[in-house]
C-alpha cells in the first residue's frame, strides 16, 4: 500500500498527467509485489471503458461543446440579462444565473466556466468591474455545473458508489438552487460595498422577458429531457445524454442556425478528445482500485474508521473534512475513483444512506474545483480573465462562504438531500 | 527523411481524429437506435454493445489524441518552479515511466487477445478485436506522448547550456 501512495504522491508532484501516476503506481505495485499474469492488467483496463452507464460522459462533453458554439449559451445569458439584470452588480448576477441555466444543460463545471467567462468578461472589464472577484464568482457559478444535474462527476460518482444517476441528479437540484441563490446574495454585498460601475444595472422590463423567454424556449428543452426523460423513467442517463446531444444539434443547426454541418467534425474530434482524458483516468483508476480492494484497504479504513469515529455525526465530519482537503489538491474525478470505493464499507457500516453518501461526495468535489492550489474552475476562471490563480484564490473565499454552508446542510441533513429524490421515488 | 516522417505522422494523426469521430457517431446512432427501438417495442440488444466496443476504442485511441491537444488533466505547478536542468531530469524519469506503463499495457493487451478464445454475448464479435484497441491505442498514445513532450525534454536542457555558456 505504501509503494502505491508514494508512488502516486510523487508522479502526481512530478507534472504527470493523473493517467499515468494512477496507472504507474497501480502496476507498479502488482509488479513488485505479486506475481499476477500481465494480461489482468489489460483486462482490469479494458473493464473500465466496459460500460454503458459512461458513455454519458462523452455525450454531455460534445452536449457542452455544441452549447459553447451553437448560440445556446449566448440565449440562456440573454434570458438570464432580462430575469436580474435589473438588480446592482447585473453582470455578477447574470454570470451566476447563466451558470445555472448551462450547469442544466451541459455536465462539466470547467465548460461552463469558460463559457460564462468568456461572454462576461469583456463587458466586466469595460464597466470596471473588481475581476478577480468576479472571475471567482464565474469559477464557483461554473462549478454549479457539477451539482446542477447532469454533470459529469455525478455519473461517475454513481457508478462508483453504486446508486440510481437519477435519483443523485436529483439530490443536486436544490444545493445548486441554494447555492445560486447564495452566490447572488454575496455578489450583490460586493457591488452594494462596490463603487457606482455596480450601479449600471438595465431597468426590468416584461416584453423583454417573454422575448429573450420565447427565444430560450428550444435551449431550455434540453435539461427538461435530461432531468424528466431520467427521472420519469423513459431513458437511461446515457440514453439522455445522446439525446441531448442530437436535439441540441437540431436547435443550434436548424432553429438557432449558430452552426454549420462543416463545423461538425472539429467539434466532434474535440469532444473524442476531452472524453477520452476523463475516460482513460476511469480506466487506469480501474487498476488501482482492484488493487486497493485486493489489498483489503476498505475493510481497514472501515474498521479504523468505526475505532476512531464514536458516531455517525463524527464520521461525516472526518469525511467532509476529508473529501475538502482531497479536492483541494487532487482532480474531482480520480478522487472519487479512489476514496468513494475506499470509503463505501464505512459508509455502510455507520447506516448511512448510499445515495446521500454520494451527494455529499459530489457537493464536496464541487467545492473542491474552486479551492486553490487545485481548483480546475478557478483556473479556467483566471485563465479567461486573463489575470493570475494567486489574484483570482485571493477573493475565492467570498463564493466560498455560501457552497461551504449549503454543504453543511447536506452533509448533516439527510432529509434536505434526499428530499427531492425521495418525493419523486428515486431515493 | 524528416519531411517523410512528419508527412507519414500527418496522415497518421488524420486517420485516428476520422476513426475516432465516427466511432462517436456511430456510438451516438447506436443509442438512437436502443431508444427508438425499445420504445416501438422491439428492442435491439446489439446496438448497446457496438456502442461500448466502439467506446472503448475511440477512448484508447483518443487518448493520444488528447495528448496531442493537451487535454490530460495533470499538476505542473511544482515541476515549473524547478530549476531548468532538475526540470528536464524529472521530465525525462516520468516520460519514461509513462513510456513503461504504456509498454506493459501494450504487452499485456497482446496477451490478453491471445487469451481470449470467446465472442460477445449479442454480436458475436471475436473479443481480440475489441482487445486490440489495448496495443493500438497504447502505442499511439506513447508515439504522441513522446511527441509532445521532447520539447520539454530538450529546451530545459538548453536553457541551461545558453545559461553556463
Amino acid at each position: 500500500m505504501i509503494i502505491v501512495v508514494c508512488a502516486f504522491l510523487v508522479l502526481l508532484v512530478a507534472g504527470v498527467p493523473i493517467v499515468f501516476a494512477m496507472g504507474v503506481s497501480a502496476v507498479l505495485t502488482l509488479l513488485t509485489t505479486s506475481s499476477i499474469p500481465l494480461f489482468i492488467i489489460a483486462q482490469r483496463f479494458y473493464a473500465g471503458l466496459d460500460s454503458f452507464t459512461i458513455m454519458a460522459i462523452p455525450f454531455f462533453v460534445m452536449t457542452g461543446l455544441i452549447m459553447e458554439t451553437g448560440g445556446i449559451a449566448r440565449r440562456i445569458i440573454e434570458l438570464a440579462t432580462a430575469i436580474i439584470g435589473w438588480v446592482r452588480g447585473s453582470l455578477l448576477m447574470v454570470s451566476v444565473g447563466t451558470g445555472v441555466g448551462l450547469a442544466a444543460i451541459s455536465g462539466s463545471g470547467s465548460a461552463d466556466t469558460a463559457a460564462v467567462g468568456s461572454m462576461m468578461f469583456p463587458e466586466m472589464r469595460r464597466r470596471k468591474y473588481d475581476i478577480d472577484f468576479s472571475a471567482a464568482i464565474i469559477a464557483a457559478a461554473g462549478a454549479l455545473g457539477s451539482v446542477i444535474p447532469p454533470s459529469l462527476i455525478m455519473i461517475v460518482v454513481a457508478v462508483t458508489a453504486n446508486v440510481s444517476i437519477g435519483g443523485l441528479f436529483l439530490s443536486g437540484i436544490l444545493p445548486g438552487l441554494l447555492i445560486a441563490a447564495g452566490l447572488m446574495l454575496v455578489s450583490y454585498g460586493h457591488a452594494k460595498r462596490g463603487g457606482p460601475q455596480y450601479l449600471d444595472s438595465q431597468p426590468f422590463s416584461l416584453s423583454r422577458l417573454g422575448k429573450s423567454f420565447v427565444v430560450a424556449l428550444p435551449a431550455m428543452l434540453i435539461p427538461l429531457i435530461i432531468v424528466g426523460g431520467i427521472v420519469g423513467g423513459i431513458f437511461t442517463a446515457t440514453e439522455a445524454a445522446c439525446v441531448a446531444v442530437i436535439v441540441g444539434l437540431l436547435i443550434s443547426l436548424f432553429i438557432y442556425k449558430e452552426m454549420k454541418f462543416s463545423d461538425l467534425p472539429k467539434l466532434i474530434v474535440r469532444a473524442v478528445g476531452l472524453s477520452a482524458a476523463v475516460m482513460i483516468i476511469i480506466a487506469s483508476a480501474s487498476i488501482l482500485s482492484w488493487l486497493i480492494a485486493s489489498l483489503g484497504a476498505p475493510q481497514k479504513l472501515a474498521m479504523f474508521m468505526q475505532e476512531t469515529a464514536s458516531s455517525k455525526f463524527i464520521f461525516l465530519i472526518l469525511i467532509t473534512l476529508l473529501l475538502l482537503v482531497v479536492g483541494m489538491f487532487m482532480e474531482s474525478m480520480s478522487a472519487v475513483l479512489i476514496l468513494v470505493p475506499v470509503l463505501m464499507p464505512a459508509v455502510v457500516a455507520f447506516g448511512i444512506d448510499p445515495l446521500h453518501f454520494a451527494a455529499i461526495v459530489s457537493l464536496n468535489l464541487a467545492v473542491g474545483v474552486i479551492t486553490p492550489p487545485y481548483g480546475v474552475c478557478l483556473f479556467v476562471a483566471a485563465l479567461t480573465a486573463k489575470r493570475s490563480i494567486a489574484d483570482v484564490s485571493s477573493k475565492a473565499i467570498w463564493p466560498l462562504i455560501p457552497m461551504l454552508g449549503v454543504l453543511l446542510l447536506v452533509t448533516f441533513s439527510e432529509e434536505f438531500a434526499l428530499l427531492l429524490p425521495r418525493m419523486l421515488g428515486s431515493g | 527523411m524528416g519531411n517523410i516522417a512528419s508527412q507519414c505522422l500527418n496522415y497518421l494523426r488524420w486517420a485516428v481524429a476520422i476513426i475516432t469521430g465516427t466511432l462517436f457517431v456511430i456510438m451516438v446512432i447506436a443509442v438512437a437506435i436502443q431508444v427508438v427501438s425499445r420504445n416501438l417495442n422491439v428492442p435491439i440488444s446489439r446496438a448497446g454493445e457496438i456502442a461500448v466496443i466502439c467506446q472503448a476504442w475511440m477512448v484508447l485511441l483518443g487518448a493520444g489524441l488528447a495528448m496531442r491537444y493537451g487535454q490530460h488533466v495533470g499538476i505542473d505547478v511544482l515541476i515549473k518552479k524547478c530549476p531548468p536542468r532538475l526540470q528536464q531530469t524529472i521530465t525525462i524519469g516520468a516520460v519514461s515511466l509513462c513510456l513503461w506503463f504504456l509498454g506493459v499495457i501494450f504487452v499485456a493487451g497482446i496477451e490478453l487477445m491471445e487469451i481470449a478464445k470467446f465472442q460477445t454475448t449479442s454480436t458475436g464479435i471475436p473479443m481480440p478485436l475489441p482487445y486490440a484497441a489495448l496495443p493500438v491505442g497504447s502505442a499511439y498514445f506513447a508515439l504522441e506522448l513522446v511527441i509532445a513532450m521532447w520539447p520539454l525534454m530538450r529546451y530545459a536542457g538548453r536553457v541551461q547550456e545558453e545559461h553556463q555558456a
